[in-house]
């Protein structure tokens, strides 16, 4: 290579360089202002809970990452790809449904006066149907019952849920706020990463321009 | 064309009670097999070489992608967080409640300001 091309690519990478570290400034200015926003509604919920009431009292015994991060490599630099699991929400609120809907259909069957035994009938007829089905694919049900277990533990719940069913608002809006941070963090990962593949680059094109100018002195 | 490497590595945490408590309520808490967590919670009486080992695990576990440590923290495993120069995991410093983000003390900038030394331009 000869050393005007080495000196123009220099040049190239100052400039791609002071502009990674705009962005960097940029997007750790975003960051910092979700931080401080998340850190005030923790402070609220701090307030409205109890001293104790928000803190690592209340992380769950067992946890599972809803949020994953994906990596790939794009021209030579790492890049951090965020994935996010969004909580199955009947997993969570699933006491409180089942017993609405008892008492709703104890309700029913109370106000229906004749109905009642055409319905009984019906639904008889449908249990057997469904015990047929069920006896019918009782292999497959198996690895069903199993899959569905792994994919719905009491672990991949929403972290609200730690700190009880009625959360405050402002926890509500600290997690939003989190999350924001968290998507955050990866574009600053990206970043750095660029500039560190950059700074490498720009270290071995100066070796390089050193040794094209010994060679021609 | 990016090329797909591995899937699914995690986020942890070093960082006060607040810092963790956010990040976990943001979802990146995991309790892996051995009990071991992805997060440490750094209180008055931990010990900074607890935190030095903590960091190294985390470093060594092929789990983890970036490691967020609030600045303050970082400052007292310094040469650690120095040390480290492989990309992944990714080590990012982030204020905490009452500690703000100094950019002069971040280990990526020092290092791309280390770039430019006088003696280059000759």
């Amino acid at each position: 290579m000869e050393l005007k091309t080495v000196c123009e690519r220099l040049d190239e990478l100052v400039v791609e360089l002071f502009d990674k570290l705009e962005d960097l400034t940029a997007a750790r200015k975003r960051m910092d202002d979700h931080l401080k926003q998340g850190f005030f509604n923790l402070a609220k919920a701090r307030y409205s809970l109890g001293v104790k009431g928000v803190g690592q009292i209340q992380y769950a015994a067992i946890m599972d990452p809803l949020v994953h991060v994906h990596l790939s490599e794009e021209d030579g630099c790492n890049k951090f790809n965020l994935d996010r699991i969004i909580p199955n929400k009947s997993s969570s609120g699933a006491v409180k449904k089942v017993s609405f809907d008892d008492q709703e259909s104890k309700v029913r069957r109370r106000h229906t006066g004749r109905g009642d035994e055409e319905n009984d009938e019906q639904k008889e007829r449908s249990d057997e149907r469904e015990e047929d089905e069920e006896v019918a694919q009782l292999s497959s049900g198996v690895e069903e019952l199993e899959l569905r277990q792994v994919a719905n533990p009491h672990s991949l719940q929403d972290p609200l849920r730690w700190f009880g069913i009625l959360v405050p608002p402002c926890l509500r809006h600290g997690q939003h706020s989190f999350s924001q941070v968290i998507a955050q963090s990866c574009q600053v990962a990206n970043l750095q990463s660029q500039i560190d593949q950059l700074r490498l680059e720009y270290r071995q094109l100066l070796r390089q321009k050193q040794q094209l100018v010994q060679q021609s002195a | 064309m990016a090329r797909m490497m591995k899937a699914g590595k995690l986020i942890s945490v070093i960082g006060d009670e607040d810092t963790c408590t956010g990040f976990l309520l943001g979802g990146i808490g995991e309790m892996n097999k051995e009990r071991k967590p992805n997060f440490l919670v750094v209180e008055k009486d931990t010990s900074v070489s607890e935190i030095e080992e903590t960091f190294k695990n985390f470093l060594q576990r092929p789990d983890v992608a970036v490691i967020l440590i609030n600045q303050n923290i970082a400052e007292l495993i310094r040469h650690v967080i120095d040390a480290h120069t492989n990309p992944i995991p990714a080590v990012l410093e982030i204020p905490s409640k009452d500690h703000p983000y100094d950019a002069s003390k971040d280990s990526i900038l020092r290092r791309a300001r280390g770039m430019f030394n006088p003696e280059d331009f000759r």
